[in-house]
């Protein structure tokens, strides 16, 4: 059985099909909120992970840092 | 563990992976505990999957860097979600030695973030005594939701090593909440009685008897009968019975109850709590809605005479089928001992009715097994209180199934009885109901009865017109009247 629109946002955001039960029971609204909640979580993670790789970048000696800039980038 | 207690675990933890305060996903409470953890899964590996490139170049660069700078950089630059999250993408000897480069308390930061499901092996290869140490750092922050994440992913050095660094109270509350539970009575096997001892009266002091009585719910039964006995002798009998009745747990306790000694449910019969009149309902009430009822048979036969008679009127009030189906039971357990006194002086009449019905149709191996109980215990005068609210057609059946097998030690009992209890028109209605080839068999055995006592039935058949039912063994008894 297909999902219900309203979970289609959430099942973008987890990349797999949100328990049923949980579809079942959530407001459209709600399940909104969950989808906005988790891509929230992401782009924080990815803006942390953007500042943590320049700050890890000053904490590399010389001698290692072309080697790490090039695996990072 | 509670339903409730469950969600509220769940919700602590996927606020975590979600980076959001546990009562922006209030509206989450309604959802089954399973569901939220199927979604905390989901939501994890949808953040991991989401930078995993750049997360998995991470790594890489340990591979390059001295593990003393790898570590400063975890430190300092990452700090511990993404070292969390970088953690499962490490070599996983690379990633045991990096932690023995950083303190317990940033490793500790890290361990919250963590999804054990993705550094299995670099939890395995931890060091115990670092494990404990991080342990150790946890519990101090209560942070047992946490510690239950990983407990399932331990070896035993490492949780033997871990136990000694967490007081009791917390083990109890990681218990609770600890993920795999089906490993926890390997865990209890680790602990030695004394420390076990220690746990309960954690949970008595600091009133985590739910917590308790939840991990007793995961015991096999060999060692629920074990910690039980272990209350039993520390005297926490009570306190764990008020908290069965406050939190409505005796469908946990009440299974364990087969399983004390018989001394151990004397103690817990003789409660102030179990002789209340609510706790007994709600007693009765766990008995009845999860078909526990082998399991409480045995306290009742310890109980008070208040308390009797309060389980006797509400199991008189029980559903047909219920009532029959714990005839049943007290069979099999061979409890007639206490069922025909509860019955018999407990009921009141309409009770006794009923089980009067119940009886009158068991099967004969039924009926032999109570006779026999009936004739050890010298319970006639009871079973002829019940047998008086039986029809004639239900008592010439039940007559003839009990004199049947062992005639010449059950006439006699059951005359003893009927002297006793006075109840001369249901014995002599039984004997008088009987057929007669059966009432010939008997004939010969009431000739052996002392000539006094054979004269007073006789006189008292005489009495109530029941000497000519009695047909041979009715001349017999006349015989001494002379």
């Amino acid at each position: 059985m297909a999902l219900p629109p309203d979970a289609s946002s959430l099942h973008r955001q987890l990349g797999s099909e949100p328990p049923r039960g949980l579809v079942e029971l959530l407001s459209a609204e709600e399940l909104r909120t969950l989808g906005e909640t988790l891509d929230e979580a992401k782009r924080r993670q990815s803006a942390a992970l953007d500042t943590a790789i320049q700050d890890a970048l000053r904490h590399v000696p010389f001698v290692f840092r072309g080697a790490v800039e090039l695996i990072l980038t | 563990m509670s339903v409730a207690l469950e969600i509220r675990a769940e919700l602590v933890k996927l606020s975590r992976v979600l980076g959001v305060a546990p009562e922006q996903l209030a509206y989450l409470d309604r959802a089954a505990p399973e569901d939220l953890r199927a979604l905390r899964e989901q939501a994890t590996d949808a953040l991991f999957e989401g930078d995993r490139d750049r997360l998995h170049k991470l790594a890489l660069v340990t591979r390059i860097i001295p593990s003393p700078i790898a570590a400063r950089i975890a430190e300092w630059a990452l700090g511990p979600l993404l070292s969390a999250r970088v953690t499962g993408l490490l070599d996983p000897s690379k990633a045991v030695d990096l932690a023995k480069r950083l303190p317990a308390t940033f490793l500790a930061d890290i361990a919250v973030e963590l999804d054990p499901r993705r550094a299995r092996e670099v939890i395995e290869r931890m060091p115990a005594q670092q494990v404990a140490e991080i342990a150790g750092e946890l519990a101090d922050r209560g942070e047992q939701v946490t510690m239950g994440r990983f407990v399932g992913y331990l070896g035993d050095e490492a949780i033997v090593a871990s136990m000694e660094r967490i007081d009791e109270p917390s083990l109890l509350r990681i218990a609770f909440v600890m993920e795999g539970k089906d490993r926890l009575e390997h865990i209890l096997g680790l602990i030695g009685e004394q420390r076990l001892a220690s746990i309960l009266n954690a949970a008595e002091r600091e009133r985590l008897w739910a917590e308790a009585l939840d991990l007793l719910d995961h015991m096999s039964d060999q060692l629920k009968g074990s910690l039980a006995e272990l209350a039993a002798s520390q005297d926490l009998l009570e306190s764990l019975a008020e908290t069965a009745y406050a939190e409505g747990l005796w469908d946990i306790v009440l299974p364990v109850i087969p399983l004390m000694s018989e001394a151990s449910v004397v103690k817990l019969a003789q409660l102030p709590i179990v002789e209340d009149a609510d706790a007994l309902a709600a007693i009765l009430d766990a008995a009845g809605e999860h078909d526990l009822w082998a399991a409480l048979l045995p306290l009742v036969e310890h109980l008070a005479a208040g308390p009797r008679d309060q389980v006797a009127a509400l199991g008189a009030t029980l559903d047909q089928p219920v009532l029959e189906h714990i005839v049943g039971l007290v069979d099999e357990g061979g409890l007639w001992s206490m069922f025909v006194p509860l019955a018999a002086d407990h009921m009141d009449a309409v009770g006794r009715e009923r089980v009067a019905q119940i009886i009158a149709y068991v099967p004969v191996a039924v009926i032999n097994g109570m006779a026999d109980a009936v004739e050890r215990d010298a319970l006639w005068p009871e079973l002829l209180r019940i047998a008086a609210e039986m029809r004639t057609g239900q008592l010439n059946r039940i007559a003839d199934r009990l004199l049947r097998v062992g005639l010449e030690r059950r006439l006699p009992s059951l005359i003893a009885g009927v002297e006793r209890s006075g109840l001369w028109d249901t014995g002599l209605r039984m004997l008088g109901g009987l057929d007669p080839g059966l009432q010939q068999r008997l004939a010969p055995v009431a000739a052996t009865m002392e000539a006094s006592q054979r004269a007073l039935v006789a006189g008292k058949a005489r009495e109530l017109g029941l000497l000519d039912e009695l047909g041979p063994i009715g001349a017999v008894l006349a015989g001494a009247e002379s």
